[in-house]
């Protein structure tokens, strides 16, 4: 069998397969259907401080191979979730990420201590989520300001810190720079495009929020675009994201220069996505005689 | 729950745009309850990306088969009623809560509008030990689903239409009324039009009133938070979610104020 271990930022995964914040809750609802201890980590659902109740339904909306979703940070608050899921969901063998938000830079700055005095592995910074009127995506628009928050975050990271970046941006390469500068230790992308759907018939948006974050297979040529952008100019690791359904998929953004991948819509649309996505995985190294999936991470011929 | 392979065996049209799939599989999980739902890929659609959430109104654990209805509502189920039997789709079931059980001898009394018949049915069916009373309404006619089902299987069983072209003219709400001291149930559980379940609140305030909800789903398992529906429990308002807490819900949790 070929090796499947990827280490990024010093953080080992038995495999590159990490479940997308958002997705997968805190892992609970899919403990039924598979051994959580298969999948190589969780990105956990975001969360803040206090306890956010999250916008007004509807909050999704199907598009030809894609959806738009606009739940907004739902989440019953840090200290909740530190007592009551995390000590349930750390008893699988994966690694945990905690995806901390916030309204202003001091409520990262606790949440990102607070968590670091947990038991998670990694922190996930979150500066792009559309679908909160404050913070959110708006910390992750200018290089700047992506630079001054990860700058203000860090000192209170005593775990690695990924930065996940926004898609909605003028070019990612300057964002993605800007993390690096600011002390990311590895960066994740992409989150959600900014989007929108209409109901013709009722001339009504279908979200009650009118636009929220696009995802799915839809969006992956973007996705891989962005991540081969930005392995092009960082030194730090880079988690894929977007649109990855296949173990096929998982490969593409490898050699485009992801060190692992997160798996987002394709759990929505089949809740046996991971594990069967790192059985083809498996697969692809066998047919090709690949024997460390390492070699892959940006090894994309033009 | 878990995901399963079944084959169609009938896919046909049941009433005015609406549907009944019958589905079979090798082995069906055991432990499936009245009201609870499943979600169906659409097959060889890949731009159809999510699942679509039906009730399952029937279950047959000897020939390992289920059946679920589906309205005619968008592309997805516009795709699922053109499927010929013998095609193959991936299922996953059971999902939410359903109804809760109910002491035996005690009697039920089921209020359902349109399709949200359909869950009930499954009530009337499993609910062996309970007396089965129940009130259907339809928009007309041509729209009328199970009416015989729930006949067999009921008690009483009060058949209301909006225009009169079948039973008692009327919305379910007020062709019960006039039934609802003589039938004077220990619970009441509807499925219909949220118009129709709002239209239940002098009934919820006299007898326990169990509804069940729709809303646009994702995962179906409660990890996505998508399906969202406002409660109120304690006097704490929250977002609770469709697929995972409900879809069935107690009357004034999810309508109050």
């Amino acid at each position: 069998m070929a090796n499947m271990k990827v280490n990024v930022c010093g953080v080992e995964f038995k495999n590159p397969v990490i479940g997308a914040s958002g997705t997968f809750g805190f892992g609970k609802e899919f403990q039924h259907l598979y051994d959580l201890g298969k999948i190589g980590g969780i990105s956990l659902k975001g969360l803040t401080l206090e306890r956010r109740e999250g916008n007004a339904p509807v909050r999704i909306a199907e598009t030809p191979s894609g959806m738009i979703n606009s739940v907004g940070l739902q989440n019953p608050g840090a200290k909740y979730f530190l007592e009551h899921d995390l000590p349930q969901i750390r008893k699988f063998d994966t690694v945990l990420i905690a995806n901390i938000n916030g309204n202003t830079e001091e409520e990262y700055c606790q949440i990102a201590e607070l968590m670091s005095d947990s038991s998670v592995d990694m922190l996930e910074l979150n500066i792009s989520c559309p679908n909160v009127k404050c913070g959110g995506m708006a910390f992750g628009i200018k290089p700047e300001s992506v630079y001054n928050i990860t700058k203000a975050v860090k000192p209170y990271c005593k775990k690695p810190l990924i930065v996940k970046l926004s898609p909605n941006v003028s070019d990612i390469k300057e964002n993605a720079l800007a993390a690096e500068e600011g002390g990311a230790d590895a960066l994740s992308l992409i989150n959600t495009l900014y989007g929108m759907a209409v109901d013709a018939k009722t001339m009504r948006p279908i979200l009650a929020n009118v636009k929220g974050g696009f995802s799915g297979p839809a969006v992956k040529p973007i996705a891989l675009r962005m991540v081969h952008d930005c392995y092009s100019v960082v030194k730090v690791p880079i988690i894929g994201i977007g649109g990855i359904t296949t173990g096929l998929d998982v490969v593409e953004f490898m050699l485009c220069g992801a060190s692992a991948v997160q798996v987002g819509t394709a759990n929505i649309m089949n809740p046996m996505a991971m594990p069967q996505i790192i059985d083809e995985l498996q697969n692809y190294l066998t047919e090709m005689k690949i024997d460390d999936i390492n070699s892959l991470v940006g090894a994309l011929k033009i | 729950m878990i995901d399963l392979t079944f084959e169609i065996i009938k896919n046909e049209i049941m009433a005015s745009d609406i549907f009944e799939m019958t589905l079979k599989t090798d082995k069906l999980p055991a432990d499936i309850k009245a009201g609870q739902f499943a979600n169906v890929k659409v097959p060889n659609r890949t731009d159809l990306i999510l699942r679509r959430p039906f009730g399952i109104y029937s279950v047959n654990f000897d020939d390992n088969t289920i059946k679920l209805g589906y309205a005619l509502r968008g592309q997805g189920t516009q795709a699922l009623s053109i499927l010929p039997a013998g095609t193959k789709v991936q299922v996953l079931l059971p999902l939410g809560n359903g109804f809760p059980a109910v002491e035996e001898g005690k009697k039920v009394l089921l209020v359902g509008g349109g399709i949200g018949v359909l869950p009930l049915l499954s009530v009337a069916q499993s609910f062996k030990n309970n007396v089965i009373s129940s009130c259907i309404g339809f928009k007309d006619a041509s729209l009328q689903m199970k009416v015989d089902e729930f006949k067999a299987l009921s008690k009483e069983c009060i058949v209301a239409s909006d225009d009169g072209s079948l039973g008692e003219k009327g919305y379910v709400a007020q062709v019960l009324a006039k039934y609802i001291d003589q039938i004077n149930p220990d619970v009441i559980f509807a499925c219909g039009p949220e118009i129709m379940l709002k239209g239940l609140g002098e009934f919820a305030a006299k007898y326990p009133t169990y509804v069940s909800l729709e809303q646009r789903m994702g995962c179906g398992i409660g990890a996505c938070l998508v399906c969202s529906c406002k409660t109120k429990k304690n006097d704490e308002e929250h977002y609770a979610r469709v697929c995972a807490d409900g879809p069935v819900f107690r009357f004034e949790e999810v309508f109050y104020g």
